[in-house]
């Protein structure tokens, strides 16, 4: 990472985020979510984004209403951006296949770029962290990961429900066999980023709160020390993981944290949605804020593809007969492909409103002034699918939208390294996802031409960034 | 009078699209029951530390805040945070279901938290006597029983120490409740808590008594060890004495619930809410016919199983229980009165077992008709174990599935038979599910599809596993045979065994566990008992061994 004494506006910005943050200052989970002490923080180059959002929808889309036409004129899909005036903030990039795995196994691999591996159980599971999450340690000097991921799911309005969901769809990973979960409830995402708008309080004190977590993270390392002699070499580094994790917990203990500001201490956000697409619209906006007032480096949304929640609440007259009892990934294959015109009118209209909350997410950052451009300005935000065409089941021609800032790369157009982007069928010549990931890397100053299993893959490829 | 044989289903022909989870055999071909474990190479023993799922998670502190005085519903705690357990990886106990990330340990600490503050709510009443800032009498016998109960074994010296440590020192900055919140939230935190103990006797070969009675609490009861079952701890000792308190253990009404939510992981059974019917077609299908299907076939397991039945039992019987509803949709003549009238039946000849009951069907199909490849994959995954790998590329060229199924998805068979890619599985997937056709979408026996199609269940079925060909009519025929398979026998019974121990067995332990299920007509029972008194449920494997591989 560099620090050059000319990156006075960048820093600008930034101050005024720290202060956001700093709105939280005396409220529950104050702790936890504030920065453990200045040597780390992240101050990019100039022209570098940020922080980092990946806004994800699994079993890609109905790829033929993603592509642009011509011109840069939007399909349904995006048509949002474009009528949010944000088309000229966005880099549609098409032809990018998924190279070490196709279908639903190689979900993990978009973005880890290594194939899963069987434990001794023979249990299979990536072995190694996505990029998400290597840039996030990275901004944080190799330190503990500032990640705020979020997501809508068929429970998002069960408040009886868990609160944080693993689905069929595994993109985000912290290490090996270690799944980032997704918060599925509003009101816990607002407590997790803005604990000022609980409202009610159950803590006597946070001061009371802090030091019993002190002592009682002091003793359950202590108890995993003990265990850890007494256990084969594979636990013991499963509780390893386990110790990091609450290590990094105590270390956010003694945090400072500097004064409040107005603009990040209370959303007033609808906690209790009683929709899901209340919920998702939540759930966007709470994401946006929290990213933009610096509660996280690397945030994520998840619209989880396998419940009803995901797609539930669009009114489309073709969706009875499209699913007629299905799942979202049953319907999908029932319908095979564009074949089925009542199907791709029926996915089009749930796509669109995937597009809806892409759209939604760019615009609540744009909103944010940060004197020398708008938060979205100073944010890589990525939309990826693990599929492309969602009927072809297949990992090939990924839909992937850029926005804010893409590392340097003009906005405002479509890049397509394919012969038919909206083919569930690339070509193995076409780039990858490693391609990606080393962009999104060299966006974020983090040198190299390489990044995952170059060997292990289904389809061959090259080092370097995708050439954007 | 030979019958019809349509569709020949060669199980052999899964080698090309199965990959090697539950693969029975090995590249010289033998089953792992004819070969001896030391030529296996696998650890015999317990190696694996397994976490507590989180339905044992918020059972157990149901039964803890019981122990200790506070009276709550388990609907009424705080749910854990751990991630819902991903079912391709097995069962809801099994180990590996991944590491907890930063996110769940945070949220672990935050849910202690919120535990800490309903146990400590009255705490002169659960406590007997009213805590101080110091570790007097009153605060160390509660916290050595919390400590205690939470970690499911006595507390060493220093961690009775740690515990004090933890209560003096927060007491004494905040106040004597936030003392015994911190115990609390120190007891729920620790890894003794979240793990299961695999804590050993001096030799390091067996396990201790108290992490016996854990692993057969949770594998039976999925919660911790009761009263009775601490008194007991002291002689579990010998795999004698094991085995008495595990039968024992069988005859509590917690073990129906455990043996049904078995079944209902295994057969990955839909919940009746979520069995979403077309209300024009099945205008007789509602919520209480859906929990109708559910109590049937948890009563069926649970007699299976409890009832000393025989692995065949479970998949050839057609015994049934059934209320008015279900005497309707299995077309028996009408006895009961109506829908809290149960009584045991015995259902028509076209029914065999576990997966001919209506709540399999159901889950196995859409919402207005039967879905025959859902059917297919569940017999080679759940009966043979075998696991199927989705192809990359074929659906390109298959035929889209009609939306309105009926007789139309045989032309999609017929396609899919006729494409190479797609006929590498589906020439064994389709044929078992169409043997399952003779059941419409809630489970009901029927002859013909709604368009007038006539079906035609009838296949022949051939493997290596089996004497010779088995020619069946429809489904409770081939399932009658194929229950007395010593390869779906073995399936079965490896099932349980990484329901009890956490662990899929590996080639060793299966080729124990092919040794109980080799005596004809053993009881599912039995099967259990011997899981529980085996050396991979008592024993430590050497850990120095594994460690070098």
């Amino acid at each position: 990472m560099t620090h050059k004494p000319d990156d006075l506006v960048v820093r600008r910005g930034r101050r005024r985020f720290l202060a956001g943050a700093a709105g939280l200052l005396a409220l529950p989970f104050l702790e936890s979510i504030a920065r453990p002490s200045r040597a780390k923080a992240w101050t990019p180059a100039p022209g570098m984004p940020r922080r980092l959002v990946i806004f994800f929808n699994g079993h890609g889309l109905i790829m033929e209403e993603f592509v642009p036409r011509a011109g840069f004129v939007q399909g349904a899909l995006l048509r949002p951006v474009a009528d949010a005036g944000l088309a000229s903030k966005t880099l549609v990039i098409t032809g990018v296949n998924s190279k070490v795995q196709s279908g639903h196994p190689g979900a993990p691999s978009v973005l880890t770029c290594t194939p899963l591996e069987a434990d001794q159980y023979g249990i299979t599971h990536p072995r190694t962290a996505s990029v998400d999450h290597v840039i996030a340690r990275h901004m944080q000097d190799g330190g503990p990961a500032r990640r705020f991921d979020v997501g809508v799911h068929d429970q998002s309005v069960d408040l009886g429900a868990r609160s944080l969901s693993d689905d069929h769809t595994q993109m985000f990973w912290s290490g090996d066999d270690e799944h980032v979960p997704s918060i599925i409830h509003p009101h816990v995402a607002l407590d997790r980023a803005f604990p000022s708008t609980t409202g009610e309080p159950t803590e006597p004190t946070v001061d009371a709160r802090t030091i019993r977590r002190r002592s009682v993270l002091d003793g359950a390392l202590a108890q995993l020390t003990r265990l850890q002699g007494r256990v084969s070499t594979s636990d013991r580094v499963r509780l390893e993981r386990h110790a990091e994790h609450l290590r990094a917990i105590e270390l956010s203990l003694g945090s400072t944290v500097t004064p409040p500001s107005p603009t990040c201490g209370d959303p007033a956000f609808d906690r209790s949605a009683t929709t899901h697409a209340r919920a998702a619209e939540v759930l966007i906006d709470t994401l946006a804020l929290a990213m933009a007032c610096n509660v996280a480096d690397v945030g994520t949304f998840k619209a989880f593809d396998m419940e009803e929640g995901a797609w539930g609440h669009v009114v489309h007259p073709d969706l009875a007969t499209t699913f007629g009892g299905e799942n979202y990934h049953g319907a999908w294959h029932k319908a095979s492909d564009q074949r089925l015109d009542y199907a791709r009118r029926a996915f089009t209209a749930i796509n669109a409103w995937h597009g809806s909350l892409f759209a939604r997410l760019i615009r609540r950052l744009d909103e944010v002034d940060e004197g020398d451009g708008s938060a979205l300005d100073h944010s890589l935000v990525m939309w990826i699918s693990d599929f492309g065409h969602g009927g072809g089941h297949g990992s090939d021609n990924l839909p992937i939208v850029i926005a804010g800032n893409a590392g340097g790369a003009a906005l405002g157009r479509h890049v397509n390294f394919a012969r038919d982007p909206a083919s569930p069928y690339g070509d193995a010549s076409q780039p990858g996802n490693h391609n990606l990931c080393v962009s999104l890397l060299q966006a974020f100053g983090i040198s190299g031409d390489r990044f995952g299993d170059y060997t292990n893959v289904s389809q061959p490829v090259e080092p370097g960034p995708l050439s954007l | 009078m030979p019958r019809p044989a349509r569709w020949i289903v060669a199980v052999l022909a899964l080698a090309a699209c199965e990959g090697q989870i539950g693969s029975p055999t090995d590249p010289s071909g033998r089953p792992p029951s004819e070969r001896p474990p030391t030529e296996l190479g696998d650890p015999i023993g317990v190696t694996g530390l397994r976490r507590l799922s989180p339905l044992e998670v918020e059972a157990t502190v149901h039964d803890l805040l019981a122990e200790l005085g506070v009276e709550v519903a388990t609907t009424e705690l705080p749910r854990t945070p751990l991630p819902s357990p991903d079912h391709r990886h097995g069962f809801q106990t099994t180990i590996a279901t991944g590491h907890l990330g930063f996110e769940q340990v945070r949220s672990l600490l935050e849910w202690s938290e919120a535990i800490s503050e309903r146990a400590t709510a009255d705490l002169p009443r659960a406590m007997g006597c009213t805590p101080t800032a110091a570790f007097d009498a009153c605060t160390r016998d509660y916290a050595t029983r919390l400590g205690e109960l939470a970690f499911r074994r006595p507390l060493t010296g220093d961690e009775l120490a740690l515990f004090e440590d933890v209560h003096v020192t927060v007491a004494a900055e905040t106040t004597p409740r936030d003392g015994v919140r911190a115990l609390w939230e120190l007891a729920l935190t620790a890894p003794d808590f979240t793990y299961l103990s695999a804590q050993t006797v001096d030799d390091g070969s067996r396990l201790t008594p108290h992490a016996i009675a854990s692993q057969l609490s949770y594998g039976l009861w999925g919660t911790m060890p009761d009263a009775w079952l601490r008194e007991r701890i002291a002689t579990l000792d010998t795999p004698e004495a094991v085995r008495a308190t595990a039968d024992a253990m069988l005859d509590d009404p917690r073990a129906e619930t455990i043996v049904a939510r078995f079944h209902r992981d295994w057969l990955n059974l839909a919940s009746a809410s979520e069995l979403d019917k077309d209300p024009v077609r099945y205008p007789e299908f509602d919520a209480t016919t859906a929990a109708a299907l559910e109590t049937e076939l948890d009563a069926f397991v649970v007699r299976a199983v409890l009832e000393d039945r025989s692995i065949a039992d479970l998949f050839a019987s057609r015994d049934a229980f059934v209320n008015r509803r279900l005497e309707a949709l299995y077309e028996l003549d009408l006895r009961s009165s109506g829908d809290d009238d149960w009584q045991w039946r015995e259902l028509p000849p076209e029914r065999a077992g576990v997966l001919t009951r209506p709540l399999f069907l159901a889950t196995t199909a859409g919402r207005g008709e039967s879905a025959l490849i859902h059917r297919g994959v569940a017999i080679i995954e759940h009966l043979l174990c075998r696991t199927l790998t989705p192809p990359d590329d074929a659906i390109e060229e298959a035929l889209p599935i009609p939306v309105d199924a009926s007789s139309g998805k045989l032309a999609a068979v017929a396609d899919r038979a006729s494409k190479p890619r797609c006929a590498t599985c589906h020439d064994t997937i389709d044929p078992l599910g169409l043997a399952f056709e003779s059941f419409d979408a809630i489970g009901a026996f029927r002859t013909a599809y709604p368009d007038g199609v006539a079906i035609d269940p009838a296949g022949t079925l051939e493997s290596t596993f089996l004497e010779g060909p088995i020619d069946y009519a429809g489904a409770s025929e081939l399932l009658a045979e194929l229950a007395e398979a010593p390869e779906v026998q073995l399936c079965y019974a490896t099932k349980w065994s990484e329901w009890l121990t956490g662990t899929p067995p590996n080639a060793a332990q299966r080729a124990e566990i092919g040794r109980f299920t080799e005596t004809p007509g053993v009881s599912i029972r039995e099967v259990l008992l011997e899981t529980l008194t085996s050396p991979w449920f008592l024993d430590r494997a050497d850990l120095d061994a594994e460690i070098e591989r």
